[in-house]
């Protein structure tokens, strides 16, 4: 193998390939690109042959269990739908994989997205503790419904106050974007800094 | 039999699945629970059959590629054999192997991490060009965002003390509020979408014909 | 052109040559200014504070190299805070397919602290599925990971005799980057076996996840590399979490006095054209 030092020469021109992109398209960056496509297609092909192997090809031949052959031969009706004439082949294992993912969130959505959250937002309205945790409450309980009521009540309005009540909800909205942005820019950065941070501080060791 | 089948297997795993949630029903040592374990783990094993769809789909349009000679040919076949030899690595070898992880971390971390830094540049400029306090709607969003950027970063404390406690109210209280709107209303869409797909009113999954 | 025009139209090429500038000042020459721990860190760190011998906690790695600037200092932070406490099982597995890598990445060079592999941590690698794959694991771990990431039946692991399902987990920290995540550990494990759950995330997703902090969904949360920050200062290491906080707030800077130059010029721009 090339040993630590030729990694971290070839992470180091990548990174400048891959930066390369902010001034123009270019040669060298579309050669990266696809290596890197390829590998994170090796990848997937990788960690899907390790579990076929641990779940179902080494229970078939240590254990017996044959009736995993069931859900091997779904999977490979999958690749039907690169056929032309066999596509609708591929619709068995999808509608499993779709029945199992809805029955999955199903069972777990009510309780989890609805019902403990249409609890929560039922808060103690109360200034008893300051001023800013009590309109901090006003702000939940009204804002919560203000939104939903914004999402659900989309139609024109019949009353004026529908439409201020659909305003509000979308300035609560403005202020749940704003602090969306805000972090947002803090994440991006960060990715920006781990960058700079290899390159002034593995490759160049400028960094103390 | 090209959509009824897939329509009733949707609905017969979706189901037990549900119902294995909120009963205890067994006969013998059949139950409930034990034929959806057994489903969800057929998922799994499906699931993982899946994963190859995107190579497969990848091989097919850059095979073509090459055989048709199309401009940027070479970077085809670059991709194709860093996909054959690195499948062929991670399968004989396990993605735990020294020379996979060497070429994971020396080429893929690399890569990948600095892809998505470019964002911070874009995200910057995009600031920059379309961030503007045009009406009352643009400047709650942008009066917000200002704040939390500062209440995020360590200077924000220096200076304006009380930075830190403005962002967590925001981010606590009217944040909070209209993120649970949006989290509720989802799902309701998520519940019906899924009732609709349990009992075959949804069927866009299967394609067409 | 005026101006105001003129400071409407900067070259984007500018704009980035100032945020690589102001970013790499402060990693060449640091400042060191301080940081506040936020209580939804320190929750975390409280939490693991406390556990008693014999907890077992499950750490999911959950994240790609994409976050991976943001989120692995999270993981590695945790993960030392983990390995430091005496008599704590600590289980790795990913529903991210690059998730074991990472974990990997922080088994090879962390002090363990006199742990073992197999007695007292264990990695059992990915689970293709998403979210069945979570419901499958928190029903029955052994038939969900027959075999470990590192190719070890999970019957020959002794640690993982006792602990059959998310009913024998005492605490699940899931370092995520997107989805399955935080919701789909709310649906399939924090709620239906009650387990105490915090994560650490990459910072965009955090405003989306206040509403499952405040219903008590979660207990904690890092919040991208300030949260990581925030823990390894907890633990008193100097980790890549501390030594880019001072970017942090120099980048910061820069987008919003790039923000305040476009709207003063955007204002005055708009009243010069009223007149």
């Amino acid at each position: 193998m090339l040993g630590p030092v030729f990694a971290t020469w070839m992470g180091a021109v990548l990174t400048l390939v891959v930066f390369s992109f902010l001034l123009k398209e270019n040669p060298a960056w579309r050669l990266v690109e696809h290596i890197y496509l390829g590998f994170t297609a090796a990848h997937a092909i990788s960690m899907g042959w390790a579990n076929v192997r641990n779940l179902a090809w080494t229970p078939i031949t240590t254990k017996g269990k044959y009736y995993l052959v069931i859900p091997c031969i779904l999977g490979l009706m999958l690749y039907a739908r690169f056929t032309k004439n066999y596509k609708w082949v591929s619709r068995y294992p999808m509608s499993f994989l779709i029945g199992a993912s809805t029955g999955m969130i199903l069972k777990g959505i009510i309780q989890a997205q609805f019902v403990s959250q249409v609890k929560a937002s039922m808060v103690h309205i109360s200034f008893d503790n300051g001023f800013w945790p009590g309109l901090g409450n006003l702000v939940i309980a009204v804002g919560t419904v203000a939104v939903l009521f914004y999402f659900i009540f989309s139609t024109k309005e019949k009353h004026p106050a529908e439409r201020h009540f659909r305003t509000l909800g979308r300035w609560v909205m403005m202020v749940a974007f704003g602090a969306t942005f805000g972090n947002a820019v803090m994440g991006e950065m960060t990715l920006l800094i781990g960058r700079l941070q290899f390159l002034y501080g593995d490759w160049l060791h400028l960094i103390k | 039999m090209k959509r009824e089948i897939p329509l009733v297997i949707t609905f017969v795993v979706g189901v037990i699945i549900i119902l294995d949630y909120f009963f205890k029903i067994g006969i013998g040592t059949l139950s409930l629970a034990t034929v959806s374990m057994e489903i969800q783990n057929w998922t799994l094993i499906i699931a993982a059959f899946a994963l190859g769809l995107a190579a497969v789909n990848l091989l097919r349009i850059h095979s073509a590629n090459i055989r048709l000679k199309r401009p940027g040919w070479y970077n085809s076949l670059a991709l194709i054999i860093t996909m054959v030899i690195m499948s062929f690595v991670g399968i004989t070898q396990g993605t735990n192997s020294p020379l996979y992880r060497y070429w994971y971390t020396g080429f893929l971390v690399p890569v990948d991490a600095t892809i998505f830094s470019l964002l911070a540049f874009y995200i910057t400029s995009a600031a920059y060009r379309a961030f503007r306090a045009r009406n009352v709607d643009a400047t709650i969003l942008l009066v917000t965002a200002f704040v939390v950027m500062l209440g995020r970063a360590p200077v924000g404390e220096l200076i304006w003390k009380d930075v830190p406690r403005v962002t967590k109210w925001l981010m606590d209280y009217p944040n909070m509020a209209g993120q649970r709107g949006i989290i509720i209303g989802a799902a309701v869409g998520a519940l019906s979408l899924g009732l609709r797909i349990l009992i075959g009113l949804e069927r866009s999954y299967l394609g067409q014909d | 052109m005026s101006i105001w025009q003129r400071l409407l139209n900067i070259d984007r090429r500018i704009v980035y040559l100032f945020l690589f500038a102001f970013i790499s000042l402060p990693l060449l020459v640091p400042i060191g200014l301080p940081l506040t721990i936020s209580p939804e860190t320190r929750a975390i760190y409280d939490y693991i504070e406390k556990l008693p011998e014999g907890s077992v906690v499950v750490v999911s790695f959950d994240y790609s190299p994409s976050s991976y600037s943001e989120q692995h200092p999270q993981a590695v932070a945790v993960m030392n805070h983990l390995m430091r406490k005496p008599g704590i099982k600590i289980i790795l597995v990913a529903f991210w397919e690059q998730g074991p890598i990472m974990a990997e990445e922080i088994l090879r060079t962390i002090d363990t602290h006199g742990k073992e592999y197999g007695k007292d941590f264990v990695h059992l690698g990915y689970v293709a599925g998403g979210e069945t794959a979570m419901s499958a694991f928190a029903a029955d771990i052994h038939k969900t990971f027959p075999v470990d990431y590192r190719k070890n039946p999970i019957d020959s692991l002794p640690m993982m005799a006792d602990i059959r399902s998310a009913k024998d987990i005492s605490l699940l920290i899931s370092i995520a980057a997107g989805s399955p995540g935080v919701p789909e550990f709310a649906r399939q494990i924090q709620g239906p076996y009650k387990v105490p759950f915090a994560a650490g995330l990459v910072a965009i997703s955090v405003p989306i996840t206040m509403p499952y902090m405040q219903s008590g969904q979660m207990f904690g949360l890092m919040a991208g590399l300030r949260g990581a920050a925030e823990y390894e200062q907890l633990l008193n290491m100097k980790g890549k979490g501390s030594i880019g906080m001072d970017a942090i707030s120099f980048s910061h800077i820069v987008v919003l006095a790039f923000i305040l130059i476009a709207n003063v010029a955007y204002l005055a721009n708009r009243k010069g054209g009223a007149k």
